[in-house]
């Protein structure tokens, strides 16, 4: 069994997630599909993955089509049991009679009819088992959820180090408990990295200074905590499966979460602001002006005003003049 | 993040390793770990004309332990040294090298041979008064770490000479400390200090201190070693030290720090090192 999607995943887990939707309608092993995507060549028209909508769009569109093929399974084996299509249910991976199972047929059993033994078909039915559906959603989906970080801060030197995360997330119903910790895993550690590491730098003299992962701050393993994950199940009305896309809600949740735990750190020290991200440069900064010392983070914007080595670039100014851009 | 061409040697003996970087003239280059000089390469901030890979000189990998001192071969890598705990000050280094991956390749020889300032190496070998020996045509001579370092990525190892040992005292009675400051665990040090200290009673009888990356070489921090050496080992005369820190030092603005931040860092690790090595 194949399903080609138009909504090309780059590692959601969509060859699982989709597989499990589609043979869940068909009544037969997940395994047995197979998930093709990433080549508008071959599979339907799609606009890729984006905006947490993957499962909510593309995966209700396979469901609808799956749904489609099973209406079809049931009609072939109403034929063949000479019963009343509205009789014939999946039960343990087969189309069977309601009310007496051991009369029915196995998917691949009316696959054989549909392709190969036009005899067994309905009359005036078109021939084989396949479905291309186009969905168009009437509405959004609205994910919500919840997350509490706990950071320290090295009041000395002004690393942050996030220590604790808990995160309750709400996509509807799960249909893949793992593929959405999965997702929450990497969203939240996208805005970790949002919060506290990841910056585009470029030099006075326009030279990109961070061209490489040596120095563009992408978070490891190393500085991400465990993550405490749970969830709420609540339906979407948007769509039959009730489903709310996973993909950004950490991303969404964690870079405010972060800067509000860091901004709460140093509250008393009558800090209520600094920019992203908060190196350890920038809380420093942060640190010293409100002690009285210093011009501030802004005053040594990294990178934007980084004097020859070993020229103090204490003093050089605020990068935004003062007064604003007038 | 392709490399220019380049010719490649394997040497089979470090006296092959010698001849072939002589024929290959001024642009060859001895290939080690390749944890430095591949990515310099590939950014193509470096560009031999010849690699001679030193991989297959298993004489020159492990750690002959002495009386009162450790020789340890040049192509040694961080991963050996990461696990022994009986060397001390240098094991503790190597363990927080950039990442497992990195250390299982990188070699004590290509560290110090590369004689970057931001690598955590240099400052330990020079806080040990530890020592290279390095192999030319002329033969062989030893280094003091102190000679070593001359300037941003600079060494007095001569073109055409190979580093084959690291000779380190072993340091029987100090204790050590190791502070490694980054953005990120597998990131170069934006400032590191390495503490030793000996103690007789409550009193410090000698301490030294490196500091990596605090200029274009590594450093010695000989203010706040001076401060110390015959005080008392309390909070205050610690603390007292470890503001002297950044004394004498010139270090380079980056990405990540001001030269002002640096000096600060320089004298909150130290603090920190001097009590992790006055504890242990």
């Amino acid at each position: 069994m194949t399903v080609f999607t138009g909504a090309s995943p780059h590692g959601q887990g969509h060859e699982t997630g989709f597989a499990q939707i589609v043979a869940d309608r068909l009544g037969v092993d997940p395994n047995i599909v197979e998930v093709v995507h990433g080549d508008t060549g071959t599979g339907p028209m799609g606009l890729g993955t984006y905006g947490s909508r993957s499962l909510a769009i593309g995966g209700v569109a396979a469901t609808h089509a799956a749904e489609k093929i099973a209406s079809k399974c049931r009609e072939i084996v109403a034929r063949n049991l000479e019963a009343d299509p509205g009789d014939i249910e999946l039960h343990n991976g087969r189309f069977s009679l309601r009310g007496d199972p051991e009369q029915g047929m196995t998917l691949a059993e009316v696959a054989g009819c549909a392709y190969i033994d036009a005899t067994k078909m309905p009359e005036g039915m078109e021939l084989g088992l396949e479905q291309t559906l186009i969905y168009d959603p009437t509405n959004f989906v609205f994910p919500f959820g919840t997350h509490v970080c706990v950071v320290e801060v090295d009041a000395e030197t002004g690393k942050v180090t996030v220590v604790r995360w808990v995160a309750v997330d709400d996509c509807g119903p799960a249909v893949n408990p793992m593929l959405i910790d999965g997702q929450v895993h990497g969203g939240v550690t996208h805005g970790i990295g949002q919060a506290l590491y990841e910056q585009v730098v470029y030099d006075a003299r326009g030279q990109l200074v961070t061209g490489t992962f040596m120095d563009y701050a992408l978070p490891t393993a190393n500085e991400v905590p465990n993550f405490e994950t749970d969830r709420t199940e609540t339906k979407s009305p948007s769509n039959s499966l009730g489903v709310k896309g996973i993909g950004e809600a950490g991303t969404i949740a964690a870079t405010p979460a972060i800067v509000n735990a860091v901004i709460d750190a140093l509250r008393h020290e009558g800090i209520s602001f600094i920019d992203m991200p908060l190196t350890p440069l920038r809380v420093w900064q942060a640190l010293e002006e409100a002690r009285g010392r210093g011009h501030g983070p802004r005053a040594t914007e990294q990178g934007v005003s980084l004097p020859p080595q070993g020229e103090d670039s204490a003093g050089s100014g605020p990068t935004v003049p003062e007064g604003g851009a007038s | 993040m392709i490399a220019a061409e380049f010719d490649y040697a394997v040497a089979e003996s470090v006296d092959d390793a010698i001849r072939l970087l002589e024929e290959g003239g001024a642009d060859a280059k001895p290939l080690a770990g390749g944890h430095s000089l591949l990515p310099l390469m590939k950014l193509r901030f470096a560009a031999p004309s010849l690699l001679v890979d030193l991989r297959n000189l298993s004489e020159l990998r492990g750690v002959q332990t002495g009386d009162d001192s450790f020789r340890i071969g040049a192509m040694t890598r961080h991963a050996d040294l990461q696990v022994r705990d009986d060397m001390g000050l240098i094991a503790a280094a190597a363990k927080q090298i950039a990442d497992q991956q990195v250390r299982n390749r990188g070699t004590i020889g290509g560290s110090l041979a590369n004689g970057d300032a931001a690598a955590d190496l240099p400052a330990v070998l020079l806080a040990l008064d530890g020592s290279v020996v390095v192999r030319g045509l002329n033969g062989e001579r030893e280094i003091a770490a102190a000679d070593l370092f001359e300037g941003y990525l600079t060494t007095s190892i001569a073109p055409g000479e190979i580093l084959t040992e690291v000779r380190i005292p072993a340091l029987a009675g100090y204790g050590y400390g190791y502070e490694k400051f980054n953005r990120r665990s597998e990131d170069w040090a934006m400032v590191g200090v390495c503490a030793l200290v000996k103690s007789t009673g409550a009193v410090c009888e000698d301490v030294r201190i490196g500091l990596t990356h605090m200029a274009s070489t590594p450093r010695r921090a000989s203010a706040a070693e001076d401060a110390l050496r015959g005080q008392p080992l309390d909070d205050d005369h610690i603390a007292a030290a470890a503001a002297l820190a950044a004394e004498g030092t010139d270090p380079p603005a980056d990405l990540n720090a001001t030269p002002d931040y640096k000096r600060h860092l320089a004298r909150v690790l130290t603090k920190r090192a001097l009590t992790t090595a006055i504890a242990a």
